[in-house]
């Protein structure tokens, strides 16, 4: 990869993510007031919260939840720029692996029950949705001979011509990854969620803000994914980006009680179904494709 | 006066021998403590310059003996007195199936003796390639580390197991004549030679394995025995067919020659028996049950068979034989028990507390990954199997070690009782922790082993049916070695003190691994770079570089190293200074002893144990299908060496 | 106004109310009062929450949660005494298991009197108590202590 181009694509996302990121977190709220019939918060107002949590007195159950949440923001960080430099899709999924394991460590850590619930139930959606990003990058190799970003963007032909099946599994994995559903996993800030935040419960204060700001990149991230079955066509890509964003918010508000057994049964079948079964029309018909 | 590669061959092979015997006659703590120290050394600075001479010499070191025949017929009374140990043990103990096979081997023996050896020729001796370099790094290293290991854990075992009766000199004589099985088998250049150290072997697991002598430690150890029996006759019926194949020059027993056969068609049902045994030998279904019965046996026994010797015999013949199996449809039918087995027993995984049963599947799993890569057998399938056995040894071996040490220290192997580990035995779970990451976490040896595996699968036929599996088997790997390293880290509730008694041994052996499993890591390009893929190009004509290690990624992976370095020191030296909260439990108190205050006054400790899904992943639920399914796959294996169907 | 005053997080508890003041609390909540509109969480995690909202009176059982609850919370916060027996202690004052308001336990912010409290006079008593979370706020911020 071309390495002036790779840098400015690593830094650019290092410093716009968390922006783009926080109003995406604003607007998601906004909307998801105005579905339930409020005026909801001001746009700016994810920026509001992390400003006064940076603000709180440090506090802690276990002191390594520190470095635990620092390293889960700098990984999450990671991941993510090293997939707008153009670099390897698995690695990203790996870093990506790596980085919410240290989230699920510093639940571990408080030895609290609601925490330890937290930390087990976070550690399900992780399991659920790596299949999916393992498949998504072998689709991509499938089809463009390459795991490198910055191959599969000098693509003509965008891949969701090939891989319908796999972006519809990652669609469906994207609530778990968005923190959407199901609410008895889910850290979102809606009224509709259990276990007081499970996963972040005994999380406060700056350790709190790193891992909102960690979501924010990984929101990021992950739309990056989606758009990166358009490659070929950027405009179409940031629009389908907006409409499943906006179907996630839809979805949220329609099934606000989706349990997370339900999550991985539901979540499961969709990847063996459309994900698992893309794969294998394309390695019957095609093998390697690009 | 003899070449230096044959001076540390014959180190390797006849010191641990030796030290055996005398390890056997000679009863005194501090006396074995010498022998075994001494010898340790011996064996880790001769399979150091071993290591070295292979990886200096451009070609691999091959070593004619004039007094092969010689040997050849002192190796096949070793086998018949395997064998005939084995009758006679199970006569003893009244096992019909162990006695059956055993006679059966014994009788096949006689007739690869009486029919066929005499025109075997066995031009070379030893090899010494790249490959059975690593082996023998492997081998005298962690092999010899846990022998370290044992002189302190035994003392303590005895200790906690008052009934069983002590049999010291027995037990270290037969880890020791172990390793030099285990050397025979990746130094030997010829398959008749081969068997023998295999037969070995089987037999030295067999007699560790029922060490303690408990009713369970017996039936284990025949389990064990007759599996790895089936290993062995399909081993010696694979020789016979290979010299049906080729009756006159015998080039086919020779390991060096047979991969550059010329007519590859001819070989898969040899190839589909050589399967066979690698798939008994390395535990994977339906053979695995010998593997997880074996953790009955003392934990330095678990840490041998699974990480340096033993199982790795299984993946070692299967991966020389990679270049066979890449041509022909038996490996692809390999490959796929291999896989199917990983995502299998890495479900199984999920649903064990018992942190040794844990690590038994684990090695399973990835012994499933590393026959997957032989049988696919492509360069760079070969590559990430080397890889997964170099990095599975150390970290795996390390696994084992601490939950050994810490079964001791805490009475338990139990996960459950694990939690908050790094506060009360600081050392021991630091190298756990160090062990877990090795095994699953990026940047580490294992994913980035796994990751060139998955790059392997997608360039070969049907590899995509594998990458599947592999994706799901992944994802249930993230969830038991994440919720066990959660265990570790957990906050203790009640003060305790950290206890730092540990024996010197264990500390040097624990120590010493844990160290090894981080240089490993690191210098995870380098062993690709010059071990690696100079045994490849070697092998594969044609062969220049993987794909899977491109200089951006390996750029990205140093990266990843520097983060977590900085966070590992600032977690060492960062201020901890803050308000510490007490857990929350809805406003609930906790008292100096971790309990909260329960609302009738009573103090209640809330205890919060990790999830196993028994009903998605347990044992009862898992195991028979995979049986069947995985027997299915061995027939299809041998309709399709039958039919001989090539790729 | 600081970023401490657009986006208080509450933590409500329950010491004995009747839920006369709890349902008015929820009904805040809702589409009508939508207490949202100014960055209010109902967090229900002491450790998120920068404002402490309590109903009804403390009695020997949970002055113990209440002090817990107290402590997990991070500096800077405000504690909100929600209905008169959140408050006084209210008609239960003289009950024999009764230790009398919110204030006997923890200190008391601000006083929101009602039985039960209007969702107007609730969210009235928030913003007040905004208003001292930003004066703590500062206090902090310039190195003092609390």
């Amino acid at each position: 990869m071309n390495l002036i181009l790779a840098a400015t694509g690593a830094v650019l996302f290092l410093i716009l993510a968390p922006l783009v990121g926080g109003l995406i977190a604003g607007v998601d709220r906004v909307l998801t007031a105005r579905m339930q019939s409020r005026r909801g918060p001001p746009v700016l107002q994810p920026f509001y919260d992390i400003s006064k949590l940076w603000h709180k007195e440090p506090a802690f159950v276990n002191p390594v939840e520190k470095i635990f949440t620092t390293a889960y923001l700098v990984l999450i960080a990671f991941s993510g720029a090293l997939l707008f430099a153009g670099g390897d899709l698995l690695l990203v999924v790996f870093a990506l692996a790596l980085a919410h394991t240290f989230l699920i460590l510093a639940a571990y850590a408080a030895n609290a029950p609601y925490s330890t619930v937290g930390a087990e139930r976070e550690l399900i959606g992780v399991m659920v949705a790596e299949p999916v990003l393992i498949l998504l990058a072998a689709g991509f190799f499938m089809v463009t001979g390459s795991f490198f970003v910055s191959d599969i963007l000098k693509e003509e032909i965008p891949a969701i011509i090939y891989l319908p099946g796999v972006f519809l599994a990652l669609f469906a994995v994207l609530t778990l990854k968005l923190r959407k559903s199901p609410f008895d996993i889910s850290t979102s800030h809606h009224a509709h969620q259990e276990l007081v935040k499970g996963v972040t419960s005994s999380l406060s204060g700056k350790t709190l803000a790193k891992v909102e700001i960690a979501h924010w990149y990984e929101t990021i991230l992950i739309l990056a994914l989606i758009f990166l079955f358009f490659a070929g066509n950027p405009i179409l890509g940031i629009i389908v980006v907006i409409i499943c964003y906006f179907l996630e918010i839809l979805m949220d508000n329609l099934f606000p009680r989706v349990t997370w057994q339900m999550t991985v049964k539901s979540l499961w079948i969709a990847t063996v179904i459309l994900g698992v079964i893309n794969i294998a029309v394309i390695g019957f018909v095609g093998g390697v494709i690009g | 006066m003899y070449p230096p590669e044959l001076v540390a061959i014959l180190i390797l092979l006849l010191v641990p021998l030796f030290a055996a015997v005398l390890l056997a006659v000679l009863n005194r703590d501090s006396i074995r403590n010498g022998i075994v120290g001494v010898v340790s050394a011996v064996l880790i600075a001769a399979s150091l310059y071993l290591a070295y001479l292979a990886w200096s010499s451009p070609a691999p070191i091959t070593i004619a003996l004039e007094s092969a025949k010689v040997i050849s017929v002192g190796l096949f009374i070793v086998e018949l007195v395997v064998a005939l140990a084995i009758i006679a043990l199970s006569l003893k103990y009244r096992r019909i199936l162990p006695l059956a096979l055993a006679l059966i081997q014994l009788a096949l023996l006689l007739v690869l003796e009486l029919i066929y050896a005499e025109s075997v020729i066995i031009s070379t001796a030893f090899t010494v390639n790249n490959l059975s370099a690593i082996m023998v790094l492997i081998i005298g290293i962690i092999g010899t580390l846990i022998c370290v290991y044992a002189l302190g854990y035994m003392k303590d075992y005895h200790h906690h197991h008052t009934e069983v009766a002590d049999r010291k000199p027995y037990f270290f004589a037969m880890l020791f004549t172990f390793l030099t099985a285990m050397f025979g088998i990746v130094l030997s250049d010829s398959l008749m030679w081969i068997l023998c150290f295999w037969e070995v072997t089987t037999l030295c697991s067999f007699l560790l394995i029922g060490y303690s002598k408990t009713p369970e430690a017996v039936t284990n150890s025949f389990r064990a025995v007759w599996m790895n029996l089936i290993g062995g006759i399909a081993f010696t019926l694979a020789i016979i067919s290979l010299l049906e194949t080729d009756p006159f020059g015998a080039t086919l027993l020779s390991i060096t020659d047979i991969i550059s056969y010329h007519d590859m068609a001819a070989l898969t049902i040899p190839a589909a028996l050589i399967a066979v045994a690698g798939l008994t030998k390395a535990a994977q279904m339906p053979f695995s049950t010998w593997l997880t019965g074996a953790m009955v046996a003392p934990t330095p026994v678990s840490a041998l068979l699974h990480s340096s010797t033993m199982v790795k015999a299984g993946v070692y013949l299967l991966v020389v034989f990679a270049p066979v199996f890449s041509e022909t449809a038996v490996g692809l039918a390999l490959a796929a028990i291999g896989v199917f087995t990983f995502f299998v027993t890495s479900a199984l995984a999920i649903s064990q507390s018992n942190a040794k049963k844990v690590l038994a599947y684990s090695t399973i799993a990835n012994l499933g990954l590393i026959t997957a890569c032989a049988g696919i057998g492509t360069p760079e399938a070969v590559m990430a199997a080397i890889l997964l056995i170099i990095f599975h040894a150390v970290a795996k071996a390390l696994l084992f070690m601490c939950v050994g040490a810490v079964e001791h220290k805490i009475d338990s192997r139990d996960i459950e009782d694990m939690d908050g580990l790094l506060v009360r035995l600081p050392l021991l779970a630091t190298m756990m922790v160090i062990g877990i990451c090795g095994m699953y976490l990026a940047p580490f040896g294992m994913l980035i082993s796994k990751w060139a595996a998955i790059v392997a699968f997608l360039e070969a036929p049907f590899g995509w049916a594998f990458v599947i599996l592999l994706a799901f088997g992944s994802a249930f790997t993230i969830f038991f070695w994440t919720k066990w390293l959660g265990k570790l880290f957990m906050r203790m509730n009640h003060p305790q003190e950290p206890d730092t008694m540990l024996h010197t041994s264990e500390k040097i052996a624990v120590t010493a691994t844990g160290v090894f499993t981080i240089l490993c890591c690191i210098g995870f390009a380098a062993i690709t770079v010059y071990f690696v893929e100079p045994y490849l190009a070697d092998i594969y004509a044609g062969f220049s570089e993987t794909g899977a290690m491109l200089p951006d990624n390996i750029l990205m992976i140093a990266i990843m190293f520097v983060i977590l370095a900085v966070l590992v020191l600032a977690a060492h030296f960062g201020s901890v200074s803050g308000k510490t909260l007490p857990p929350y439990l809805c406003g609930r108190g906790v008292d100096e002893n971790g309990r909260f205050h329960g609302s009738l006054g009573v103090y209640k400790e809330a205890k919060s144990s990790n999830y196993y899904m028994e009903e998605y992943c347990g044992e009862a639920i898992l195991i028979k299908p995979a049986w069947i399914i995985s027997i299915l796959l061995i027939i299809v294996m041998f309709v399709l060496a039958f039919l001989g169907v090539m790729i | 106004m600081s970023s401490a005053g657009k986006s208080p997080w509450l933590l409500h508890y329950n010491a004995s109310s009747c839920n006369g003041c709890d349902i008015e609390i929820l009904a805040a909540l809702t589409p009508l009062y939508d207490v949202e509109r100014f960055g209010i969480i109902n967090t229900g995690n002491p450790a998120h929450a920068d404002i402490f909202v309590v109903t009804g009176s403390v009695n020997e059982q949970n002055k113990e949660v209440l002090k817990n609850l107290y402590d997990q919370i991070p500096e800077p916060k405000v504690v909100v005494a929600v209905g008169i027996c959140a408050s006084s202690g209210g008609v239960f004052r003289d009950c024999y298991n009764v230790s009398g308001g919110v204030d006997t336990v923890i200190p008391v912010d601000v006083y929101v009197p009602g039985c039960s409290v209007r969702p107007e006079a609730l969210i009235e008593g928030v913003v007040k108590a905004i208003g001292v979370l930003e004066q703590k706020r500062a206090v902090l911020d310039s190195g003092g202590s609390l």
